[in-house]
């Protein structure tokens, strides 16, 4: 199966600024405050990924039956990531994409009666 | 060797997960940032710098500022902010409270505008100290605005401690419904700073850590600090502390063609002991 994603808008801090105790209380002077560009501003990388399967069915007494499935999902390409974030490392901007590895082998079985 | 080659397949499967990058660049390389209080009978006081764009790649040069400027809502020319090292400026003119400033600069051949009213006044007393039996303050207040308005006043209170001459903020509780760090839960106590809005008089409470009177002693004193600001300083200050306790949480950019706040403030000191 081939699947491909257009991936999501997030926030990115793109600034870093004093905070304002700083200036008014003299006070925190190494707290710094962190300001997004547009909401939404930034667009993740878009991904595709191929997913290949098989599925055994063998039927068992009467109306039983059982279903193997097995595959591998991202034979190819990569998972859409299902965590994004953000942040401000030694000065510059990293954006972190946490994604299932690929490939990724499953296997299920059901059983129906 | 089994052990080892375990930990090596798990270390390979987990390290393939996350993907680290930075974006292309985005936005102005450079914005000016404007960061200040104006409180009612003090001079104009601010900070000017330059906040670089964290997308691009590491640049020294600075766009310099020359001139600030005040002027009054009627667009009338004050005074001239001026320099004082370390980025600060100040101003020989002082804030009245209920009246509205401008402040003017050019900053990459843009002219830049910053505006702020200070509020009007309002009346603070301190009802009741008690000691609790745990040697915990509990101090009751009440907050009064003098003008007679039907928008919200937003308010900010603050507590300092000066111990040995050297001022600190301290950490309180408070258990108010209206108050909105309880209101909205984004803040966890003890607080640093409470923040609440209204149109009608409100009594509040704050309490003191347990044992606060072992860490005074004679000559210390113990002051709260309440702040009438206006709504977008008063944003910036919410936002600010939730920033504080939340990394994940950014302060929105308000622009208008600079970073920070010139918030204004009409301030009451309280002193507890």
């Amino acid at each position: 199966m081939w699947e491909y994603n257009t991936e999501r808008y997030i926030s990115i801090p793109i600034y870093e600024i004093a905070n304002i105790d700083n200036v008014i209380n003299d006070d925190s002077p190494s707290i710094k405050n962190y300001v997004y560009g547009d909401i939404n501003g930034f667009q993740l990388k878009d991904n595709y990924r191929i997913d290949a399967g098989y599925t055994f069915q063998i039927k068992g007494k009467k109306y039983a039956k059982h279903i193997l499935k097995t595959g591998i999902y991202s034979l190819v390409g990569k998972a859409a990531p299902f965590r994004a974030t953000s942040s401000v490392f030694e000065g510059e901007v990293n954006i972190e994409e946490v994604a299932l590895p690929s490939p990724m082998p499953y296997v299920s079985y059901t059983f129906k009666f | 060797m089994k052990t080892i080659y375990l930990l090596c397949s798990i270390i390979l499967f987990f390290s393939s997960c996350s993907n680290e990058y930075t974006p292309p660049p985005q936005q102005k390389e450079n914005v000016p940032v404007v960061l200040g209080e104006a409180v009612q009978n003090e001079y104009f006081k601010i900070t000017l710098t330059n906040a670089r764009n964290r997308t691009y790649p590491e640049n020294k040069s600075v766009v310099s500022i020359k001139e600030v400027s005040l002027w009054d809502s009627s667009n009338n020319f004050l005074d001239k902010l001026a320099a004082q090292g370390n980025n600060k400026r100040k101003s020989n003119q002082k804030a009245e409270a209920g009246k509205s400033y401008i402040l003017k600069f050019k900053y990459d051949n843009e002219e830049i505008t910053a505006k702020t009213t200070i509020p009007s006044s309002f009346t603070a007393n301190i009802h009741r100290k008690t000691q609790l039996s745990n040697d915990s303050l509990l101090v009751e207040l009440s907050i009064k605005n003098n003008a007679s308005s039907t928008d919200d006043s937003f308010y900010v209170i603050e507590c300092w401690a000066s111990i040995n001459k050297k001022q600190t903020k301290l950490p309180f509780a408070n258990n108010d419904s209206f108050i909105h760090n309880n209101k909205y839960g984004m803040l966890s106590s003890p607080f640093k700073r409470l923040f609440f809005s209204s149109t009608s008089p409100q009594q509040l409470s704050i309490k003191f850590l347990s044992n606060i009177y072992l860490y005074f002693k004679d000559g210390d004193s113990l002051i709260i600090k309440i702040k009438s600001v206006n709504p977008d300083y008063y944003k910036y200050l919410y936002n600010t502390e939730i920033q504080l306790q939340n990394e994940e949480f950014y302060l929105p950019n308000n622009a208008n063609g600079y970073l920070g706040v010139w918030g204004g403030a009409y301030e009451e000191t309280l002193t507890i002991f």
